[in-house]
């Protein structure tokens, strides 16, 4: 009896999508501002965005693209230890991604001018010189050279499967680049045609044009570069299909993942797609749990294991040979239902969790025709995107652990072992 | 003369027939919504930067906090239940994580049934646990963005609602709470000891090292002992029930609820469904005797003048752990101890950072593992690649003596205080952190306003007791330090490095039988041959072949 109650309440609950109000407009050089009045506080939270993506500008950018967030991220915090900002201006933070950069700031609205002042000096006058790029490369070649075997084998995964988490540039790249390749490529993507301001809290229409316009109106459209210095032979070669790493731990951990260029598959398609394979991942071992899960940029597909020590190497290929029935498996229409219901709710929630409400509207995934698209994504559409993104050509794996299977027995199973 | 009288009495009978007739009418009221004691609403309107929250308590015990998001069309609901790890009695302090993982995750669907008593083979493990995790009532409802914490002090769980579900949410959840519905527990306890084994559980070993060291015999030190995989499996389907009984009391639990509701509605619907849970049969004794020792500990720890540090070798990379007794939240130097927890941390990264560079990360903490008794304010470092971390302690060490001898500025007391008061406001704006921050602080100290000091009018602390404070707790003789030091082995050996080591393996080996002598100064060579440079590595090799083979 409860269950239809409760059936009858979620399609009423999730019929409707929750009305956000954002307040859009964009300045002459092409930046978009987007605004959320919400003033039962005086705080503001801003967000900018920057979406260059690494797709559009071949292999090998995307660890430029980490070097220069490295060098960003190394200048906020020296910067702020010159400028001592008074701390109740709110904390300036940045964040990369593959293809992506952010930053954050949160304030009281009696500073928010001088806050979006600061903001524009970190995105638009970023003092990069040869001895900042320097110190950086330094730094990161030092990490290298303490890094873990762990740590080594989990950067060179989610380089393979271009997750956002890991955009650290490799040893080779940062042996060869120089200070032109960085500030060309700076040129090219910090641009206000591809960045986004997101505003929200106590500020209104008005208030908020007048401010950017005063703080990011002077920030040209810098001329486009047709090609950089950087070859493409610098760049960072995809590893083969199994990296084993041992470790003085107990279990083991098993990752596998696939990247995806973004023309392949809609972004309605992704955001459901591992929320409906969780739906139906279940019925696929005794051994072992499966949990699939989709990177911040949708890019990057996961799934990740723990395997227990008894019984380990047949458990390890059976995990290997669920990834093909993973692929040749097809979702029915009831756990797609079930995946837009929870996808819904999660959306409709937004309204009090302001952080994360500010990020969807920055990347534009609270807009009412993004909203529609993935209302619309049928059982067909997802049974091609696995087909698609779970190709055996785009897996890598990952091993972690103590007493992996040796290199010798992985390679009699077919299984190409990057290192051990 | 009596007709004036008679007038007064007359007079005075009507007023108390009057008051009377009030008083009946407010304990009908009260009745009429299933409470025994007239309750009004406690709202807070002092001030409009504090949480316009509506305190209450049902009749059983049970308190309700409601804070109003009209508009927004969801609701964010909280249970919290007190009395966390710390505070699990002669139950080793896991019992806690297992209840919880037990009660408040997915409830199994029909065809998912266990024996309590029942030990799940590995094999059959995972299956269920797929199984269990895909859809239940919740799910129905609209639920999202569910979390559930265990900490030292309690345990809560959390979800989003769409607004229309708050009925049928109270109605599963008061089930939940009433029937305490144990079926998941093979499934929790055989995925525990999985974890255990895996060692996945617990992940900060150095943590319970720390607390263990600085707050001995404490409630604390005890939350963090007994991890182990025989510990976690001597515990008994029955110890769990009875736990759960005396932990699941409405006297323990705090709902909280921030959003779209209208506060009489959802009273009603409360007192109606939660109203009914009864209150706890069981025996407390088992339970109290810890409780009861509580308020000694703190004194005790409090003065305990005991100096200690402590040294771990560990696969990660270097840290050090400052760690400082201070009382619990509702102690009257709070406020100056948790502006100094904020001045020192800002000024450890502003100064020591910036000027010698050596600190990849610092962060600085009070509370931890808890606020509810005497618990620790820790500062952790990791110093960057190459830096010893005496240099840092050195460091630390004369921040901390700054503190103690100089008043801080006022412009530095004014950016604190605008900080903080910034903080306090962020804390409100999303509805689950809000949520846990104020049941946090009624399950430590029993007020949620405790979480507002700058926005509340205790928020006043002035540079001489700041500096008072800190003379009296950052005390040496409060001090616990804790050292990480990096294991040389599991890094990356190279060939050459791989070759160096076994010939001085076999060269100790025959000059000495103890392997134990010889692993240390085999990690000693590891750790000195990581400084050196692939060039000077292998000459070395040439100089150690040419000699050892010769």
């Amino acid at each position: 009896m409860y269950f239809t109650r409760y059936t009858i309440m979620a399609i009423m609950a999730t019929s409707l999508f929750a009305q956000i109000p954002v307040q859009t407009f964009v300045l002459p050089s092409g930046l978009t501002c987007k605004l959320i009045e919400d003033h039962k506080k005086p705080l503001i939270r801003i967000e900018l965005v920057n979406r260059w993506g690494s797709n559009e500008l071949g292999l090998g950018k995307a660890e430029l693209g980490g070097l220069l967030a490295e060098i960003i991220s190394g200048m906020n915090a020296n910067e702020c230890t010159n400028k001592k900002p008074d701390m109740r201006y709110g904390e300036l933070t940045f964040k990369a991604e593959v293809g992506s950069y952010y930053w954050n700031f949160t304030t009281d609205s009696y500073c928010c001018e001088t806050s979006i002042g600061l903001l524009a000096d970190a995105v638009i006058r970023p003092k990069i010189n040869k001895t900042i790029l320097e110190i950086q490369r330094q730094n990161l070649l030092t990490k290298y050279k303490f890094a873990s075997p762990r740590s080594l084998a989990m950067g060179r995964f989610l380089r393979d499967i271009e997750c956002p988490e890991e955009v650290l540039p490799t040893e080779l790249t940062l042996k060869k680049v120089s200070y032109q390749n960085v500030f060309a490529f700076k040129q090219l993507v910090i641009r206000p045609e591809t960045s986004t301001i997101a505003i929200y809290g106590d500020l209104n229409f008005a208030q908020a044009t007048q401010l950017v316009f005063l703080h990011f109106g002077t920030w040209g459209s810098s001329k486009k570069l047709e090609s950089l210095q950087f070859t493409n032979d610098d760049a960072y070669v995809h590893s083969s299909k199994i990296t084993a790493i041992s470790e003085i731990e107990s279990g083991v951990e098993l990752w596998a993942g696939a990247p995806c260029p973004s023309s392949d598959i809609a972004q309605a398609t992704r955001i459901l797609l591992p929320i409906a394979l969780n739906q139906t991942v279940k019925s696929f071992s005794n051994d072992f749990q499966m949990v699939v899960s989709l990177s911040e940029n949708l890019q990057s597909l996961f799934i990740k294991t723990q395997i227990p020590k008894i019984d380990r190497d047949r458990r390890i290929i059976e995990f290997i040979s669920s990834l093909d029935k993973l692929q040749k498996n097809q979702i029915s229409s009831e756990d797609l239902r079930r995946a837009l219901i929870q996808w819904k709710s999660e959306n409709n929630a937004l309204a009090l969790h302001p952080a994360k409400l500010l990020h969807q509207a920055a990347i534009d995934r609270i807009d009412s025709a993004f909203l529609r698209s993935v209302e619309l994504v049928t059982v067909d559409d997802i049974n091609q995107a696995i087909k698609l993104w779970l190709n055996p050509e785009r897996i890598r794996m990952l091993l972690l652990g103590a007493n992996i299977p040796s290199k010798e027995s992985m390679e009699k199973l077919g299984l190409t072992v990057w290192a051990n | 003369m009596s007709f004036i009288l008679a007038i007064c009495y007359t007079t005075l009978m009507r007023v108390a027939f009057i008051n009377m007739a009030i008083s009946v009418i407010i304990l009908a009221t009260s009745v009429a919504h299933g409470s025994l004691l007239p309750q009004l609403a406690t709202r807070v309107a002092h001030d409009p930067l504090l949480p316009q929250v509506v305190e209450k308590r049902l009749a059983n015990g049970i308190r309700i906090l409601l804070v109003e998001r009209p508009g927004t069309d969801v609701v964010h609901v909280h249970t919290f239940i007190k009395g966390g790890r710390s505070n699990v009695g002669i139950l080793p302090p896991v019992a806690i994580d297992l209840l919880a993982n037990t009660l408040f995750t997915r409830v199994l669907p029909n065809n998912v049934w266990c024996n309590p008593t029942e030990k799940i083979p590995n094999t059959k493990l995972a299956k269920i646990i797929d199984e269990a995790k895909v859809w239940d009532k919740l799910d129905s409802l609209g639920a999202s963005g569910r979390s559930l914490v265990v900490t030292a002090d309690y345990c809560s769980y959390g979800v989003d609602l769409p607004k229309r579900a708050i009925a049928a949410w109270s109605q599963v959840e008061f089930d939940r709470l009433n029937f305490l519905p144990m079926v998941r527990f093979p499934i929790e306890k055989s995925k525990l000891l999985f974890d255990i084994a895996a060692g996945v559980y617990p992940n900060n070993h150095y943590l319970y090292a720390l607390l263990a060291t600085a707050l001995p015999g404490g409630p604390y030190a005890a939350s963090s002992s007994n991890i182990s995989q025989s510990c976690a499996n001597s515990i008994i389907f029955d110890d769990i029930k009875n736990y759960a009984r005396y932990a699941i009391s409405p006297e323990n639990i705090t709902l909280i609820l921030i959003g779209d509701i209208n506060i009489d509605e959802t009273m009603y619907q409360l007192e109606h469904t939660f109203g009914a849970l009864l209150k706890s049969s069981s025996d407390h004794a088992q339970w109290g005797k810890r409780l009861s020792t509580n308020d000694n500990n703190e004194i005790d720890l409090l003065e305990l003048r005991e100096n200690r540090q402590l040294t771990i070798s560990t696969n990660s990379d270097a840290r050090i752990f400052f760690a400082w007794r201070v009382p619990s939240i509702n102690h009257l130097d709070r406020t100056a101890l948790v502006a100094l927890t904020k001045i020192l941390g800002d000024r450890c990264n502003d100064n020591i950072a910036a000027s010698h560079n050596i600190v990849r990360k610092l962060t600085v903490k009070i509370g931890v593992p808890g606020q509810q008794s005497t618990n620790l304010l820790v500062i952790e470092a990791e110093p960057k690649d190459g830096y010893h971390t005496k240099e840092l302690e050195h460091i630390i060490e004369s921040e901390i003596t700054k503190l103690q001898q100089e008043p801080i500025s006022s412009q530095e007391l004014h950016r604190l205080q605008a900080k903080m008061k910034l903080d306090e406001l962020v804390v409100q704006e999303d509805a689950k952190i809000l949520a846990e921050t104020l049941g946090e602080c009624i399950c430590q100290g029993g007020d949620w306003r405790l979480a507002f000091i700058v926005l509340g009018a205790s928020g006043s602390v002035t540079p001489y007791e700041l500096q008072l404070a800190a003379q009296a707790y950052l005390s040496s003789h409060r001090m616990t330090t804790v050292l990480l030091v990096p294991d040389p082995m599991p890094r990356s050996i190279n060939l050459t490095e791989k070759q160096i080591i076994q010939i001085f393996k076999k060269s100790l080996e025959r000059k000495s039988g103890d392997i134990t002598k010889v692993q240390d100064i085999l990690g000693e060579t590891l750790k000195q041959l990581h400084m050196l440079s692939d060039e000077e590595q292998l000459q070395l090799l040439k100089l150690l072949e040419n000699k050892v083979y010769l």
